[in-house]
């Protein structure tokens, strides 16, 4: 019996690297993708536009211009000299935040009475906008803080500091997940396409009136899958290291068994998507039907305690969610073992059922 | 009788060639080499030769629809390099595998083609009844072409290609995986057909088809080896046939006879050893072969001359038999069929079969495509679990054993299957090691078959590159290594010449002498003769099983005397028919009667109109074809529906930014009234999800677990230095920086709760603190400011961008892999229309689903919609343009569906998530990656759809993106048109 898996093992290896189709599969698209997306997957927001309708003129008004102009967060300042044009920067979204200075902001300023500021974001990148605001509001409080007496009135000093992330760079955060998505991929797409593919050529004939078992035929194309993976997977995650140079803390074996893990349960997947597809190409939609559910469900895009509560349980069935958590806690958090192990004894059960699934299909379909 | 309008300047050839050449490869073989060939009117001109020989790149060549590489080629008098649409308006067009649409039904297939055509009004219907009833058709009219059985997808196939009254059929291996019975139909309707002046090219190759052309142009690798009528080939070896009697042993006394230098070629034939012997060899060696010690004379057949021809059959013996162990011929069946039946749901496709096979023994499983024969065979190879009885392998049952049973079989597929990429040796170490041989015993295995097969020089040789011959070596060699017990040959030989089927039986002749059980199919009467037995099963039951001779006896009778394999088959089955009352759809014997009248009709001046440059007629036509071919694909449904409703619930509830509860941790490092009264303030707030504690490594370990986002100290001397004026009281704010955007939203609340905390504060204990700035934010566009109201406007981008480019990705993949293609191009059929007819229903199909999806955005999501349906419409329809502009480009480029659907996604989809602009903000990037997403359609279609659902009709925003958008796909199309030509290469 091991002699027939190990003899499909090195036939899947050889047939895989020797297909020019698969080479190009394997490499381009994540090298690609690592170097792309890694500086566009942010959501960030800098060199953010501002519009502002000074009809104040006052000492006040001039600095709090200069200083939003000289923060690093907006990129320039567009000045408007009436409403409608004002209107029409953020219409045209030519601008993200229009503020309005009202006549006598800095004789109110200065006579301690309230100064009214008007800011208007636009809408349509609410998520972008709030944040924007924020920086606006720092600007301003700071500005305050440095101007009031505080006599008796309560005053605290805010310190703010950013673990595992000191300066919020978005790759630190964008670049381990990416690492992740890639692998998961070439995993879906070795494995999902090598059925099809062997179905379409007429070998998988070949194969099921051989002695081979149909639980040897799985073993047979797990494993080259799962080493592949994890070979590209360590490949990135030493590029992550060495060329993008974030830091990396955590437990070596630690992370590789959980690695293991989450690339066995999605091989089961890919598994089942392979026996079900009859052609390669029913196999790529069944890839993307699987891939972006996954995807978006597993704290890539968006955090997951952002869902709404009914939706966040089934991110439990989702492996990616709990290999996200371990990667980000490997590589910014010194994430400890316990924890780690925590996040992957999920991922051995539904490895299980994806596994068992597979076989039963392969099973089914060759009766 | 010449009724057919001579349109060819009065000459009398219909084709000419001369020294045509064309190579694929710049340093490869050519594909045909040098060719002269003539084809006349009137007349069927057979195109011989086996796979690869070059059958198909002449014909094709002909229809225009490849180039040469250099020569003169002829049809009609025009050239087909410079006039294809001239002679396309004058030639029916019968591609391999038909032409068909599988999805269409018999009379919707007649009418795309008639249209594309241009045959039209009463003409059309008086034509669609001819042809449906010679074909037989007419009651099938309803039904899908998948549906229909071999032989009539061949008819069909026949009636579209003469639907339109052509001069010139091209018939490309038409009876190709046929039955012999239908085989028999078609050729009947084409002699008629010939009678009325039509020319017919007619290839196959079925040397027995061969005889009965008028011609046949012989091709054998690329070059003519013969032109004239077949009679002339034949008396080449007139006087030199003869047979030999031999009761027993035939195949050995067969082996042993070829041995000798008189002996050309030698077949075994029913009772007897058929041979052709060299011109003026002497006899008399050969005759103590015969029983009788006799050389009949016999009639010369058209084979015989082919491979006298060729060279004869090279002298080697079966080299792989001689490393084969001898078995002893025990009793016992090797092979064991008892009751064994087959259910499809309500569908019986085998029903109670039984026999079994001796060891040494060759057995033919034979009949019709779809009677059961394929289902049969597969159960006894271990493919296909019976419903009912039981197969056996030497005694093991495969529903026990399956594993030990299969180690006892060989098996060589139709088309060899046999791993491409990999090498000749790779392929070897692969099978030996599946079937269980390691170590010496693998090593000395694979050497016996390089050894036996020749293999030396092709070890390294991908198996995909090798010549025909030796892929079937292959096949074979693998099959061999594990010394099986029984083999079993789907097909083995069918595209294959002639001497390379002899060469093939005589290696399995060797075989079956060590003792080797052999089990075939085929469809090749001839190949029957070698069989020791043979079953034939039709409509799912054994109806005969005895020796080829012993079938033939069964059915001789006065007016078949002497029947042939090919004729004993029909005449069982028909006799089957009537002793059960069926209706012979099989067997047509009224053909005559029913094609003859029809027939006078068919032929005319040729029916469609000139040849316009573009015609609104075809384009509907093809238009409707794509459309029903949609409705009829779930993978279609599947990305223009399910797909999108799928993002859009995931986009719309899945992905918020909106971080509305975040959860924190506050460490109480003191306990008085002040933190107390924070922590409630913080408590309070409607954002965070508080958990406090005085824990502090506790709260840490949690955020590091990724259950906590941000983390608020609250230090031990807090209300001591609240008051004080030049140390305040410091609070930590420690975010995780693992979840950026999160940590930034974290921090903002945290720091308002504060803020208000110490108004409050002070206006309690009468120390106000003025807040002099106070800013009043609006919103614009989205006052609720969830994320979702603009996510969901950019994720029908996504999804659009899916459709265009996947589904055309997926189209055109389609049209190539079912051959349909070629049927297309060889209609008057304009590239302007080929690609809108593509497009138009994708295009549909889209729009369609954008409907669908602000349906679902508006009312489930609540999205509003503030600008018009018509601007909506605009910018969607230019992106779908585009998009789908983008989607057939790389599909005409890459012809492979595999690489299409890469680039599709490429290209196409993850841009479209990450360089729109739909969630991530492109003036955040660097600026090199946002001068990339200038070149993206998908980011004007983004920023278009967030302003019409949210804001309205900006039209200075709609207006640019359309232009830009309406640029693109101009651009695509263009390039697109530029790259499509009505050629295959």
């Amino acid at each position: 019996m091991w002699l027939r898996i190990v003899t499909l093992i090195q036939k899947e290896v050889l047939a895989t690297l020797r297909d020019p189709r698969n080479r190009i599969a394997l490499i381009m698209p994540p090298i690609l993708q690592l170097f792309l997306f890694s500086f566009t997957g942010t959501l960030e927001v800098k060199h953010v536009a501002l519009g502002i309708w000074n009809r104040d003129y006052g000492q006040v008004s001039n600095e709090l211009i200069e200083r939003l102009s000289a923060s690093p967060n907006f990129g320039h300042v567009e000045f408007a000299h009436s409403r409608e044009e004002l209107q029409q920067m953020i219409d045209d979204q030519r601008v993200m935040l229009a503020i309005t200075f009202l006549p006598d902001f800095s004789r109110d300023f200065m006579e301690q009475h309230v100064a009214p500021l008007q800011m208007i974001a636009d809408g349509r990148k609410s998520n972008s906008a709030q944040i924007a605001q924020g920086y606006v509001t720092q600007i301003v409080n700071q500005f305050i803080s440095e101007q009031t007496p505080t006599g008796n009135s309560p005053n605290v000093q805010v310190i703010k500091r950013t673990w595992f992330n000191p300066n919020l760079d978005y790759i630190w955060f964008t670049l381990p997940s990416l690492a992740v998505m890639i692998t998961l991929q070439i995993c879906l797409n070795v494995t999902a396409m090598s059925v099809a593919r062997e179905r379409e050529m007429g070998t998988f004939e070949q194969l099921l009136v051989s002695p081979m078992r149909p639980l040897e035929i799985i073993a047979g194309k797990s494993i080259p899958a799962l080493i592949l993976a994890l070979i590209e997977v360590t490949i990135f995650i030493l590029i992550t290291i060495f060329i993008f140079r974030i830091p990396f803390h955590g437990s070596v074996p630690f992370l590789y068994l959980s690695l293991t893990v989450f690339i066995i349960a999605m091989i089961g997947i890919g598994l089942s998507i392979s026996s079900i597809a009859v052609t390669q190409q029913q196999a790529m939609l069944g890839i993307m039907t699987v891939l972006l559910p996954a995807t978006l469900l597993s704290g890539y895009a968006a955090p997951i305690e952002n869902m709404p509560d009914w939706l966040q349980p089934f991110t439990y069935a989702n492996p990616l969610r709990y290999i996200m958590v371990v990667i980000k806690g490997v590589f910014l958090k010194n994430m400890p073992p316990i924890e780690i192990l925590n996040n992957t004894w999920p991922m051995a059960i539904i490895a299980l059922f994806t596994l068992s699934l597979a076989a039963w299909l392969f099973r089914r379909r060759l009766a | 009788m010449n009724t057919v309008n001579q349109s060819n300047h009065g000459a009398k050839w219909l084709v000419e060639v001369t020294g045509l050449v064309k190579t694929f490869r710049p340093n490869g073989p050519p594909a045909l080499d040098h060719l002269d060939a003539r084809v006349p009117a009137s007349a069927i001109t057979g195109l011989v030769g086996p796979d690869g020989a070059g059958k198909t790149t002449l014909m094709r060549m002909l229809a225009g629809l490849l180039l040469p590489t250099s020569g003169n080629i002829r049809v009609f008098g025009f050239d087909p390099t410079t006039q294809p649409e001239e002679i396309r308006s004058r030639i029916g067009y019968m591609p391999q595998r038909f032409g068909l649409y599988e999805d269409l039904s018999v009379i919707q297939n007649l009418r795309l083609y008639a249209e594309l055509r241009g045959v039209i009004g009463n003409e059309r219907d008086a034509s669609f009844e001819r042809l449906l009833t010679f074909t037989d058709l007419k009651r099938f009219q309803g039904r899908k072409a998948g549906a229909l059985s071999g032989g009539m997808k061949q008819k069909l196939g026949l009636a579209c290609a003469l639907v339109s009254r052509p001069e010139l059929l091209l018939l490309d291996e038409p009876s190709v995986g046929v039955d012999p019975i239908s085989r028999r139909d078609l050729w009947k309707i084409v002699q008629e057909l010939v009678a009325l002046g039509i020319g017919v090219i007619w290839s196959t190759a079925y040397l027995d088809e061969a005889e009965l052309c008028d011609a046949v142009i012989l091709l054998h690798e690329g070059k003519t080896i013969f032109d004239g009528p077949p009679k002339e080939l034949t008396d080449r070896v007139r006087s030199r046939t003869f047979q030999l009697r031999v009761a027993n042993n035939r195949r050995k006394i067969l082996a042993e006879a070829l041995r000798s230098p008189e002996v050309v070629d030698g077949v075994v034939q029913g009772d007897y050893v058929r041979l052709v012997l060299k011109d003026g060899g002497a006899r008399g060696g050969i005759e103590r072969f015969a029983d009788d010690r006799r050389l009949r004379p016999v009639a010369p057949r058209f084979e015989d001359a082919f491979v006298d021809t060729l060279g004869g059959l090279p002298k080697e013996d079966s080299l792989v038999a001689g490393t084969m162990p001898h078995r002893q011929r025990e009793g016992g069946a090797v092979i064991e069929a008892k009751g064994l039946t087959k259910r499809f749901g309500n569908f019986v496709a085998t029903d109670q079969v039984s026999f079994s096979v001796k060891r040494g023994e060759i057995f033919g499983l034979l009949g019709p495509n779809g009677a059961g024969k394929s289902t049969t065979f597969k159960m006894l190879c271990g493919l296909l679990e019976p419903s009912a009885g039981t197969a056996r392998i030497a005694g093991i049952d495969f529903r026990r054993s399956a594993s030990a049973a299969r180690s006892r079989i060989g098996y060589m597929a139709q088309k060899f299957s046999l791993y491409g990429d990999l090498t000749v040796k790779q392929n070897l170490d692969f099978f030996s090691g599946v079937y269980g041989l390691s170590g010496q015993q693998r090593t000395s295995a694979i050497d016996r078959m390089i050894d036996a097969f020749g293999f030396d020089r092709y070890l390294g040789t991908p198996s995909g590159q090798l010549p025909l011959g030796f892929k079937q070596r292959l096949a074979m060699a693998c099959a061999l290594m594990h010394e099986p017990d029984v083999l079993f040959l789907d097909e083995p030989t069918s595209g294959v010449d002639p001497i390379t089927r002899r060469q093939f039986w005589l290696q399995i002749n060797g075989l079956v002498d060590k003792g080797v059980t052999v089990m075939v199919t085929t469809h090749f009467m001839d190949e029957a003769e070698y069989c020791d037995r043979i079953g034939l099963v039709y409509r799912g039951k054994l109806i005969a099983l005895d020796t080829p001779d012993g079938l033939k006896r069964g059915v001789r009778s006065p007016d078949l005397p002497e029947p042939t394999m090919e004729q004993t088959f029909i005449r069982i089955i028909q006799q089957f028919d009537t002793a059960n009352e069926h209706s012979s759809n099989q067997i047509d014997t009224q053909i005559e009667q029913r094609v003859q009248p029809q027939m006078q009709t068919l032929t005319g001046p040729p029916m469609n109109s000139s040849a316009k440059k573009f015609s609104g007629r075809r384009l509907g036509a093809l238009v409707r074809k794509e459309l029903i071919q949609i409705v009829n694909d779930p993978s279609s449904i599947l990305i223009a529906f399910i797909l999108p409703v799928m993002l859009l619930f995931l986009f719309g509830y899945a992905v918020s930014l909106d971080s509305t509860r975040i959860r924190v941790g506050v460490v109480m490092e003191e306990r008085t009234a002040e933190s107390e009264s924070l922590l409630v303030s913080l408590r309070n707030s409607p954002y965070l999800d508080v958990t406090a504690s005085f824990d502090r490594g506790f709260l840490e370990r949690e955020m590091v677990a990724g259950r906590l986002r941000a983390l608020l100290v609250i230090s031990i001397d807090f209300s001591r230095r609240l008051y004080s004026t030049d140390n305040p009281a410091p609070l930590q704010i420690i975010a995780d920086g693992s979840e950026p955007n999160t940590a930034t939203f974290a921090e903002n609340y945290l720091e308002a709760v504060v803020s208000l905390w110490l108004q409050q504060r002070g206006m309690e204990t009468g120390t106000p603190v003025k807040n002099l700035i106070d800013v009043e934010t609006r919103n614009w566009f989205n006052p609720s400011l969830e994320s979702k109201n603009y996510l969901v406007p950019g994720s029908i981008a996504i999804i659009m961008t899916m459709i265009g480019t996947l589904l055309t990705a997926l189209v055109v993949a389609r049209e190539w892999e079912r051959g349909t293609m070629e049927a297309m191009m060889a209609t008057p059929v304009a590239i302007q229309e080929l690609v809108l007819g593509k497009l138009i229903p994708y295009f549909l199909l889209g729009l369609g689903s954008m409907l669908f999806c602000t349906v679902v955005a508006v009312s489930i999501f609540h999205t509003p919609l503030r600008g018009s349906i018509f601007s909506l419409f605009l910018v969607t329809s230019l992106f779908l343009a585009s998009g789908l502009g983008l989607g057939l480009l790389v599909s005409t480029l890459s012809k492979s569906q595999f690489v299409a659907g890469q680039f599709a996604i490429i290209l196409g989809f993850l841009p479209g998530f990450q360089l729109s602009g739909f969630l991530f903000e492109i003036s955040s990037m660097p600026n090199i990656v946002q001068l990339l997403t200038w070149f993206f359609p998908a980011r004007y279609f983004v920023q278009a759809l967030q302003t019409i659902f949210l804001a309205g009709d900006i039209w200075r925003i709609i207006l640019f993106n359309s232009l830009v958008l309406a640029g693109f796909a101009t651009l695509f199309f263009v390039l697109t048109a530029r790259v499509t030509h009505k050629r295959l290469a």
